[in-house]
């Protein structure tokens, strides 16, 4: 262990390399409210991302995460609230934000007649690249995601190459601010463990990540986590905080066969499941309980086994099962 | 081998299917019986050719080679895609209707079928709404109600749940698996190896060709491989910078419960955690001379298997197109 190492050994410090970059949150919103026609589709967020960290936005669908996402980017206006993209406000300056900012949205924004290359040149104009500079960040691009070898029209190519691509095309311009609505959707375990490193290493020059997944064991992998429900900001904080926050025992049943005692627990507790365990919130029942269930039907009881909350079970407790189906 | 200690029927069966698209092989030899009342997961990377093999089972592309055999006729295969694939312009009901009527269901059976599955799958409420101006978790949830409306035999499913949120994938889940309860039997594709899990049988189809993931094979891939877990709470974000610093592949990672690393043996994954913490700002654990990492072994879940298989089939980095 180390022990009170001569100040002159010190790695820099993070103070001192903070240049021309103003302090404070790289995104920050107070107070945000955006109504549509007919619903209200969000209330009163309030939230703020540090630079340099990863931030996970949660939340079901309909909650109102993309339509924060398009005022941060300014391609809507609030209601009424601040918001703050590096300092600027996206309703005043909407295209200094997006010249700072990479945005990859749910469908893949790429042109699909268009090839690899076509694709990072059009989007590089876009971002006011041309000339050396240009040629220079697309091959850059290129090598960082492995992609020199695809030719053919985008349209053709396999999902994760699409995503890949779609991902370099928003890294082009280096923004500082990296937007991601559920860039990890369909891609397979290695892609996935490849994908997080990748964000690891960009976090570390200084990027700021926003990121939206239905993937809850990645939202473990988040430096702090926002969760919407009904267009508000219901809880902001660590992994570990939201966890604390929706605690309480989860009895995790085993069964065989498990659909069956999983088809019955669900009925009669709403259990959910976890592989082949079925959970079941511990305030809403007892072991006791579950046996009793389970008794009455043929199944042959593996274990019961008490346990903190995962992130997807404090994510159910959090939403308490809602989702804009419900609507 | 399970052809013999069988006793249940076959009631689909592929013989050395190919599928080629242009001088593309998607399959190829691909064998695979699905037994009455199975529960099968196709497990793969991107573009192994999972969609292709589903869709081939469930009759909908014919294979350039090889045979496929069903022991029922196709009216009593149901069939959901990845993507959502009804009619938009047709409301919840009018969707169903329709693919009832092709699967030659009467009127009176219809409306006790209808009302039966929409209530299974929860849109009871949504009836007279357009299918595109539905929610992702409700299309899915659609695609499974016209694929279950004429109770198939056997049911097909090209990733349930991709795209949704827990709560929909929950809901999702409990209807696949109240069908399969009753005696339906289940083939889906899947990159989600919780959902894997849950299956009797996982086939793993990695550049268009096939091999059964069974607890045996698995026992066999997983022979001398190791899991170890550097318990990390408070600095994750900083071991995430190093870890993506020290660039390790993805035998390195992070999980839930810390830095976690697949090695032959403990040794190796010693070496490897300090590389890793070697990067941490202002660190020295990272040197020979320090004390070795505190590493706890932990088990091998299934996406450290399926990671293994693929960095030992070499084809992390040729990916398929």
């Amino acid at each position: 262990m180390r022990t009170t190492p001569p100040v002159s050994t010190a790695p820099p410090q993070p103070a001192a390399a903070a240049d021309a970059q103003p302090a404070g949150p790289a995104l920050s919103a107070t107070g945000l409210d955006k109504h549509f026609a007919r619903k209200n589709a969000v209330r009163n967020a309030t939230f703020s991302v540090p630079r340099g960290h990863i931030f996970g936005f949660l939340g079901p669908n309909g909650a109102g995460k993309t339509t924060v996402l398009r005022l941060v980017l300014g391609l809507l206006r609030p209601d009424s609230g601040k918001i703050r993209v590096l300092g600027l406000d996206p309703v005043r300056k909407p295209r200094e934000v997006r010249l700072r900012t990479g945005y990859v949205s749910q469908l893949h924004s790429l042109y699909g007649d268009l090839t690899v290359d076509e694709n990072l040149r059009f989007f590089g104009r876009l971002y006011g690249l041309a000339g050396g500079k240009l040629n220079e960040r697309v091959a850059e691009q290129k090598e960082r995601f492995r992609l020199k070898e695809h030719r053919g029209p985008a349209a053709g190519l396999g999902t994760g190459v699409q995503r890949r691509t779609a991902l370099a095309c928003a890294l082009l311009h280096r923004p500082d601010l990296l937007i991601l609505d559920e860039p990890t959707s369909g891609m397979d375990s290695l892609g996935r463990r490849d994908f997080w490193t990748f964000l690891g290493g960009l976090t570390a020059d200084g990027t700021t990540i926003v990121i939206t997944t239905h993937h809850l064991e990645e939202a473990d992998g988040c430096d702090s986590l926002g969760l919407m429900l009904d267009g508000e900001v219901r809880f902001q904080g660590t992994p570990a905080e939201l966890k604390a926050r929706y605690a309480g025992p989860v009895l995790a049943v085993s069964c065989e066969p498990w659909e069956v005692g999983f088809a019955a627990l669900r009925e009669a507790y709403g259990a959910s499941l976890f592989g082949t365990c079925s959970h079941i919130d511990g305030l809403a029942a007892t072991r006791a309980d579950v046996e009793a269930v389970l008794a009455g039907i043929s199944v042959r009881l593996l274990g019961i086994e008490e346990r903190p909350p995962s992130m997807e079970d404090a994510f159910l407790r959090a939403t308490m099962g809602k989702s804009s189906d419900e609507k | 081998m399970s052809a013999l200690t069988s006793t249940t029927a076959t009631l689909a069966s592929l013989r050395s299917v190919c599928v080629r698209f242009g001088g593309k092989e998607a399959l190829r030899e691909v064998d695979l019986d699905v037994e009455d009342g199975a529960f099968v997961a196709v497990i793969g990377p991107d573009g192994a050719g999972k969609s292709t093999l589903l869709r081939v089972l469930a009759g909908l592309r014919r294979p350039s080679d090889g045979k496929v055999t069903r022991a029922l006729p196709k009216a009593e295969v149901g069939f959901s895609g990845a993507e959502f694939d009804l009619y938009g312009d047709l409301t919840v009901m009018e969707n169903l209707r329709f693919f009832a009527s092709v699967r030659g269901l009467r009127n009176q059976e219809f409306r006790r079928a209808a009302g039966c599955i929409l209530e299974m799958v929860g849109l009871t409420e949504a009836t007279d709404r357009l299918a595109a101006n539905l929610s992702g978790g409700m299309k899915k949830k659609l695609g499974l109600a016209a694929a279950l409306i004429y109770e198939p035999r056997l049911l097909i499913l090209d990733e349930p749940t991709i795209g949704v949120d827990p709560t929909s994938r929950r809901e999702l889940w409990g209807i696949i698996a109240e069908a399969h309860a009753a005696g339906t039997t289940v083939v889906f594709a899947t990159t989600y190896l919780d959902e894997a899990e849950r299956a009797r049988r996982v086939v793993l189809l990695s550049a268009g060709e096939a091999t059964e993931f069974s607890p045996e094979r698995m026992g066999s891939l997983a022979q001398g491989w190791h899991a170890w877990v550097l318990p990390e709470e408070t600095r994750r974000n900083e071991l995430r910078v190093a870890l993506a610093r020290a660039g390790l592949g993805p035998r390195v990672y992070l999980r839930e419960e810390g830095l976690t690393l697949l090695t032959r043996d403990k040794g190796e994954a010693e070496r490897l955690a300090r590389l890793v913490l070697s990067q941490l700002p202002g660190d020295c654990w990272g040197s020979p001379e320090s004390p070795p990492p505190g590493l706890e072994p932990a088990t091998l879940n299934l996406d450290d298997l399926f990671v293994l298989v693929q960095m030992g089939s070499d084809d992390h980095e040729g990916e398929q197109a």
